[in-house]
């Protein structure tokens, strides 16, 4: 159970977002939606604990997984816990090889061989990406890469996955499989954040949270 | 404008397969161009050929019958906009004003009419409240925005757009659906990659083109 309390964000002394309360229970799916600058993505970097106060950076309120507040989480336990992927996969994508990328995370977590290459199998499978696993990340489109950055968060097997716009350069066909993925994760006994300005998206969610001037959440 | 596309092929490396293969056609100043496909089948790779960042295989390009190998990149930059997938790509000023000035300021060219054409433009992208702020710290919707703001002010006669609604919110698809209209409606050309469907569909005479098996349908 993901619980958010009185969370807010102020960047340079501008009130990005406040008051965010929300909850998100095992086995659904959440669509965060909003305009250009209201938040979405600064929500998810805090979310997946990848944001803290800086010099011109003031986020105050509590994240709570299964009643374990973020910040007392190491970065071991944040990885179990949460996976985001990225707006934009580039920032996130790093190694050379489709495969090396897959595993990194596993191989981090200390995850035991036979384990990691069958999660390497599976997670190929079902983002149907292995007619890509030979290849040099460098050569994958943007779509193949926002499926790659899916795979390899997947590999990690999060309790809460956050994907960030996931189908914004994803060809039809892939975006209902991509649909499917994430609802079938969530069935599975996890929780799922999609952010999207996607009707079709937002068709797979079982709550609503609406940023903006007046922030908002609804079942 | 006419951008005319003659037998053109591309391969990464010799080991690879073609990519594009023998693929030809024209694109003309005054049409809207939703170029669709499949990931990976080579839609960003053909708006980097055009623009020249790679170099085709075989095959070649011509901008109003003027063969485009023989065009300095300076010069294509005048007739052509590019927008990169990823916009993040071609941002790199300090602050959002800074970024729609570079151009006219490496030209020599900035003057008074310029700094006024910049300030419409903030408005007009609705980025006037950002214009102090780093690119860098933008939204991706609010980097699109700001990327096809900085082209705008260059009165190029043509823009490859590479899914430059992937971002955007309601607004900002209504506001670049509007923009291109406009765009083509004064005899801009405009070729567009993306997914998007739900919005690009919806403009006003719009080309729906497939690229598939290297080639256009």
């Amino acid at each position: 159970m993901l619980i958010v309390k009185d969370l807010a964000l102020k960047y340079n002394e501008k009130t990005i977002f406040e008051n965010l309360s929300f909850k998100l229970g095992k086995g659904e799916i959440l669509a965060v939606k909003g305009k250009n600058g209201s938040g979405k993505t600064s929500l998810c970097l805090a979310l997946a604990g990848l944001m803290r106060n800086e010099e011109k950076i003031n986020l105050s309120g509590d994240i709570f997984y299964d009643g374990k507040n973020i910040s007392g989480l190491s970065i071991f336990e944040k990885c179990l816990e949460v996976g985001l992927v990225f707006q934009n996969p580039e920032n996130q994508i790093f190694s050379p090889l489709v495969t090396e990328e897959m595993v990194f995370a596993p191989e981090n977590l200390a995850i035991l061989r036979e384990e990691m290459a069958r999660r390497l199998q599976n997670t190929l499978k079902i983002c149907g990406i292995e007619h890509l696993k030979s290849k040099k990340t460098s050569e994958l489109s943007g779509g193949e890469k926002q499926l790659l950055a899916l795979a390899s968060v997947l590999t990690m097997q999060p309790k809460l996955l956050i994907v960030d716009e996931i189908t914004s350069r994803i060809d039809s066909d892939n975006k209902e499989k991509v649909h499917g993925i994430l609802k079938d994760y969530a069935k599975q006994g996890n929780s799922v954040i999609i952010v999207t300005h996607s009707e079709k998206d937002l068709e797979i969610a079982d709550k609503l949270l609406l940023m903006g001037e007046k922030t908002k959440s609804e079942d | 404008m006419k951008i005319e596309i003659k037998n053109l092929s591309f391969r990464y490396s010799k080991k690879s397969p073609n990519v594009l293969e023998n693929l030809s056609y024209i694109f003309e100043g005054g049409n809207i161009y939703f170029l669709e496909g499949k990931n990976g089948v080579g839609k960003t790779t053909l708006g980097k050929i055009i623009m020249g960042l790679l170099k085709p295989t075989s095959g070649y390009i011509s901008f109003d019958g003027e063969d485009s190998s023989k065009i300095k990149p300076a010069d294509r930059a005048k007739k052509i906009g590019y927008m990169f997938q990823n916009p993040a790509l071609q941002l790199f000023a300090p602050t959002v004003f800074d970024e729609l000035a570079f151009p006219f300021e490496i030209m020599g060219t900035m003057d008074e009419h310029i700094k006024d054409n910049i300030q419409k433009a903030l408005k007009k992208f609705n980025l006037y409240e950002a214009k102090d702020r780093s690119p860098l710290t933008m939204s991706y919707g609010e980097m699109q925005r700001l990327a096809l703001a900085g082209i705008s002010l260059r009165n190029v006669d043509f823009l490859i757009l590479d899914e430059p609604s992937s971002a955007l919110d309601e607004e900002g698809r209504n506001f670049l659906i509007s923009y291109l209209e406009d765009f083509s409606r004064n005899g801009g050309g405009v070729i567009l990659f993306s997914h998007d469907e739900d919005t690009l569909s919806k403009i006003n005479g719009v080309i729906e083109i497939v690229l598939d098996n290297g080639s256009i349908r």
